[in-house]
């Protein structure tokens, strides 16, 4: 995606076959079978903007080549170190975390049990472990095991990028005092506003588009600003995670402003918002939905990146005091 | 009003470039043509084809579940990987085919299906025949 492309996630593939072998004594040679599409477990990192020394959420996608997904449950991640593309090394262990699942909004979120193969009208979501920490930047790979219902211990290793620093704004850091478009903005399209506009000539949540960002670093209110494009998601895991953002606001709409900012200004074209520009374009490359709490301060408390719990983010607002 | 004076929307255009793994045609006869392909993968003709009558069949459901199933089992995920290989090379169509592909999920988040779902999914199904078209495949239309 990507010299001027929105790249929904980064994404490093490997496809891990899950390998049946035969052998048999006298030293004949050993065969093997490839696995029928509906037994290859794939493995997606979900994150992007992985970087050193803080501790992030690292989210894993896992689906069978007949779009079956994994969901529901717990998996266990292993990360190693295998270098950078000058020095390679051997996998090194680094962190171990369990990952719990995040369904896609509007999905079924599973109740308490193992992982299972799911179709995805069933479930779709990701695994997200939290506090991950990364000592060093290169290439990391990550093992992740599971324990699936009717199939026994699957495993399946990716492999991604982890950054010296952060590319895009991250917690810690003061946020940018953007100009987004909302709906008081003139002389602009409206689907720039929110894409789904396109839909039927309305914009669904116009109270996510009555303030800037900047507007909420004045007042010294919190935020909570989702950027995402609802209809030019291309991802596997696109869902309504602007609609999740909308609901929040609606409970937690006296602890911080919500804000929902649109990534495309003309799709067709190629053209990004400028507010979306500023946030998340980076060397020829943006990628969402991201999502971030700022707080009254301004100083940035967190961020999301793909998928998003709603009991967490919820968790979140929580702490905030009501904005007087 | 100052602020918002000031903060009118510089658009940033940004030129396309080729994907490393995008879909490319030509050589000699004696060379068969990649497949289309984007940021999600390539598509095949079987696949294509696959999720163009998982939406006749969507459009052709009794009730909303039979309808989720259908689309979310059978063509959602192939509909993005061709929006991303149309998108490589034409990106109105792939822009026409995520507008109608959005239209046809909102309405299947409703418990019950609106009056006007089959014409959507038909026009879903227009779009990605189009997408597919400027990606150089072709595959039937819905009976």
């Amino acid at each position: 995606m990507w010299a001027m492309r929105v790249r929904a996630l980064a994404w490093v593939v490997v496809v891990v076959a899950l390998v049946a072998t035969s052998c048999s004594s006298g030293g004949q040679p050993a065969t093997t079978t490839t696995p029928p599409p509906s037994q290859q477990l794939n493995l997606e990192v979900a994150s992007t903007d992985l970087y050193v020394g803080a501790p992030q959420r690292v989210g894993v996608g896992m689906f069978f080549a007949d779009e079956r997904t994994l969901s529901f449950g717990t998996t266990d991640l292993a990360f190693a170190f295998i270098g950078t593309a000058q020095a390679p090394v051997k996998p090194k262990p680094g962190p171990e975390a369990t990952a719990s699942y995040v369904p896609t909004p509007e999905t079924p979120a599973g109740t308490g049990q193992s992982p299972a193969v799911t179709s995805p009208s069933q479930a779709r979501g990701i695994y997200v472990a939290e506090n991950v920490m990364f000592d060093r930047a290169g290439f990391w790979t990550v093992t992740v095991t599971a324990q699936v219902k009717d199939r026994g211990t699957l495993t399946a290793m990716t492999t991604f990028p982890v950054a010296q620093k952060p590319a895009l704004p991250a917690p810690g850091q003061p946020a940018l005092p953007t100009q987004n478009l909302t709906m008081h903005s003139k002389g602009v399209p409206r689907a720039a506003i929110d894409s789904r506009y396109t839909n039927d000539g309305t914009i669904p949540d116009p109270e996510l588009h009555e303030t800037t960002i900047a507007q909420a670093l004045k007042r010294h209110e919190p935020a909570l600003v989702v950027f995402s494009t609802p209809v030019y998601c291309i991802s596997r895991f696109c869902g309504p995670v602007t609609d999740l953002v909308d609901a929040l606001s609606k409970r937690y709409g006296d602890r911080a402003v919500f804000i929902h900012i649109e990534i495309y200004r003309d799709f067709q074209q190629q053209v990004i918002n400028q507010a979306a520009a500023d946030w998340l374009y980076r060397n020829g490359e943006l990628t969402e939905p991201w999502l971030y709490l700022i707080g009254a301060d301004g100083t940035i408390v967190d961020r999301w990146s793909s998928l998003w719990s709603r009991e967490e983010v919820a968790a979140e607002l929580e702490q905030l005091p009501p904005m007087t | 009003m100052r602020g918002r004076r000031r903060g009118g929307v510089l658009a940033l255009s940004v030129a396309l470039s080729l994907a490393a793994c995008g879909g490319g045609y030509g050589g000699d006869a004696s060379t068969p043509s990649p497949l289309p392909s984007g940021s999600l993968g390539v598509v095949t003709p079987g696949a294509a084809a696959a999720a163009v009558q998982g939406l006749c069949d969507v459009r052709d459901a009794p009730d909303a579940p039979v309808a989720n199933a259908a689309f979310y089992d059978r063509t959602h995920q192939e509909l993005h990987v061709i929006a991303a290989a149309t998108e490589e090379r034409d990106r109105q169509a792939a822009g026409a085919l995520l507008e109608a592909m959005q239209r046809v999920e909102a309405e299947l988040e409703r418990p019950l299906l609106p009056g006007g779902f089959s014409a959507d999914v038909e026009a879903l199904a227009g779009a990605t025949r189009g997408a597919l078209d400027s990606i150089g495949l072709d595959v039937p239309a819905c009976t």
